[in-house]
């Protein structure tokens, strides 16, 4: 299991972020970093270099499609949607998203995902 | 693998707290800024948020709620619905409800069902013209907040506070006994007994530095009980709202000086005392639209908070109708008091247990309670009605302390009886004979070295029967008070000195009794009364303005 990878978590939800961390927690990952907003997230991004991105779309002070225009290309992102924005995960695929997830989201699905990109 | 999503049950409640009391914030602002697409966007972003984090913890009902608040600001915002109050509320009928499920969640109790409230919501995002379900007519009427900045269980700052004052008392017995023995130092001629006493000295020394360091105790431990009045006051666009909708009313409200900070106990009662304020503008103040208007201002240590309508204003004829029918006042009573003595009876107790005052006078729901809440605080009350610039409505004012702690006062002497005067109504005090006291209009006059001002006898202003006779020496002191930019001369028996008192409420059997603010404890153990200077004098100054008729 790649224990050692960092992950970057980016929801303006304490709650989401800490469920999510938890989810990775539970399968061994120790290495996280969180951001509450799209610019937090950009600045972590630059100056952490995370091993890969979950990346809510909605959030206050730049959102997520403000962060994948900056850094989409550079780093590994699966963005995190809410049901009925079929619009928003195209235009976050064109600019770089590898994937989404669908809040409510399932647990092994969060982790499948993360895998699959992980070892790409 | 399904995981444990229960554990995250606090953080989603208190998390979705803080964002249902934004949310509601923020709705009222799209009421008063519709072409502010910020607004939108932060209310959509918002409910986003509740959305995603309670279909993550399963709660559906919720998240379809938070789902159909989010649509109805989306077809708002792109024009495809006109705004209109039925939309607010349906918007503020989804905060409620999931408000109400996460209170639920939180005691652990079994979610209910809002079909009703999500069709409101389904229906405000199709249709311009919604017909809001009859509801009971029920109001939202916020809880009494308890803030909580300060994180400490309030019990316990209490008892600091009590602790602290039996410190101030002993310091304050300390004192006593230090003075005497001082002048016994100072007077002594014998050298020996000078030598003897030598420690008198450092004594005082360090008497003032504990003083010293008692008033920035004090300083510390007021400043972690004062609270900011945003704490009370984001609760009532919401009230006023809601009232001015039952009422078919239509109220432009707004709130200035939120960031002001008082103590605790002061924003307490204030919270309860303002509801009532407010709810008689609505009800009574205005009389199909108009405004209201909340605001807080700072004056060294005290807090004026006052509501103002532009509404029809208090019809004073009324007033004087109903206090006499009711034996509120007797006639003569009634003819000495000036204006604001006539709206002041609004307040009374028995003004306002009857409709009828209630529906012809325009005033009056509970506002007693607000009297004895500005009184318990040694506040008062200013009313100003119709308000001059305007020339109808009216205006309520609490002149509040910032904090309950120790004020400075005169000591002063009245046949025979011991009283305190604030020292921040004082001018100073005058030696006079009787050669300087004239007569204007039944009014005696003392000439005060080059002011002519009306001279009143304290003793007959509270009604004393005096406990011992007067001296009719030719020697004769006063005490020059202000109050509303006016200044009387006191006549009183004796002035006995300066102190710094804690100063108490009233105790119960007095707090009907005009003219006298607070009570203190005096370092000998004697209670004495905090004279009411403003209300002293807007009595007296009533009685002058009769005599001049």
């Amino acid at each position: 299991m790649p224990t050692e990878k960092k992950i970057l978590i980016v929801d303006d939800s304490a709650f989401m972020r800490k469920v999510l961390r938890d989810i990775f927690e539970s399968a061994g990952y120790t290495s996280f970093v969180e951001a509450g907003n799209g610019r937090e997230a950009i600045e972590l991004i630059q100056s952490e270099r995370p091993d890969f991105v979950f990346l809510d779309i909605i959030m206050p002070d730049l959102n997520g499609m403000d962060v994948l225009k900056a850094v989409g290309q550079a780093c590994k992102i699966i963005v995190i949607s809410a049901v009925g924005q079929k619009d928003m995960i195209d235009e976050a695929r064109k600019l770089g998203a590898l994937d989404y997830v669908v809040k409510p989201f399932e647990r092994d699905q969060v982790l499948e995902k993360a895998e699959r990109y992980l070892k790409s | 693998m399904a995981f444990d999503i229960s554990k995250f049950k606090d953080l989603f409640v208190s998390e979705n707290e803080t964002k249902l009391e934004e949310l509601s914030r923020d709705v009222l602002r799209l009421e008063s800024h519709p072409l502010d697409s910020s607004v939108y966007e932060v209310l959509m972003r918002g409910a986003h948020t509740i959305k995603g984090s309670s279909a993550t913890m399963g709660y559906t009902q919720m998240a379809e709620i938070a789902h159909a608040f989010e649509d109805v600001v989306v077809a708002l915002e792109k024009h495809n619905v006109a705004l209109s109050p039925q939309h607010v509320s349906a918007l503020l009928s989804g905060v409620d409800a999931l408000r109400a499920s996460l209170a639920h969640i939180k005691h652990n109790e079994v979610l209910l069902d809002y079909s009703h409230v999500l069709s409101e919501l389904k229906h405000a995002s199709q249709s311009s013209e919604i017909v809001v379900p009859k509801t009971s007519g029920l109001v939202y009427l916020p809880p009494v907040l308890t803030p909580d900045t300060v994180k400490v269980s309030t019990d316990k700052l209490d008892d600091l506070m009590g602790l602290f004052e039996e410190l101030l008392m002993l310091r304050l017995k300390l004192g006593a006994i230090l003075e005497p023995v001082e002048e016994v130092v100072r007077s002594t001629s014998d050298s020996t007994t000078r030598e003897k006493l030598s420690f008198v000295h450092e004594f005082r020394g360090l008497f003032a530095e504990m003083s010293h360091v008692l008033s920035e105790y004090q300083d510390a431990l007021l400043s972690i009980r004062l609270v900011t009045l945003d704490q009370i006051f984001q609760q009532y666009p919401r009230m006023v709202r809601d009232l001015a909708e039952r009422e078919g009313k239509h109220v432009v409200f707004s709130v200035h000086g939120e960031d002001i900070a008082l103590d605790r106990t002061v924003i307490d009662g204030l919270g309860g005392a303002l509801t009532h304020l407010l709810r008689n503008a609505v009800d009574h103040g205005i009389s199909s639209e108009g405004k209201i208007l909340l605001t807080a201002v700072r004056e060294k240590d005290r807090v004026r908070v006052s509501v103002e309508d532009d509404g029809v204003g208090i019809d004073y004829a009324r007033v004087r109708g109903v206090a006499l029918e009711r034996g509120v006042v007797t006639p003569e009573e009634l003819a000495t008091l000036s204006l604001s003595g006539v709206a002041e009876l609004l307040f009374h107790p028995n003004m306002t247990t009857t409709e009828e005052v209630t529906d012809v006078s325009g005033r009056g729901v509970g506002v007693s309670a607000v009297y004895s809440f500005v009184r318990e605080v040694g506040g008062r009350i200013d009313i100003v009605s119709p308000i001059p610039d305007i020339g109808h409505g009216a205006r309520f004012t609490l002149d509040l302390p910032i904090s309950l702690a120790t004020i400075r006062v005169l000591i002063v002497d009245v046949s025979g009886y011991t009283f305190a005067i604030p020292f921040e109504h004082i001018v100073r005090t005058h030696r006079y004979t009787h050669a300087d006291v004239s007569s204007v209009a039944h009014q005696r006059m003392l000439m005060a070295d080059v002011e002519l001002l009306p001279l009143m006898s304290l003793s007959d202003l509270l009604g004393l029967i005096s406990k011992q006779k007067l001296l009719s020496s030719d020697a004769q002191l006063a005490v020059l008070v202000e109050s509303q930019h006016r200044t009387v001369a006191l006549e009183v028996s004796s002035v006995s000195g300066e102190q710094d008192l804690l100063i108490k409420s009233l105790p119960p059997l007095l707090r009907d009794m005009r003219g006298f603010s607070g009570s203190a404890l005096l370092p000998d153990g004697r209670t004495i009364l905090l004279l009411d200077i403003h209300s002293l004098l807007g009595t007296a100054l009533g009685d002058i303005l009769v005599h001049d008729d």
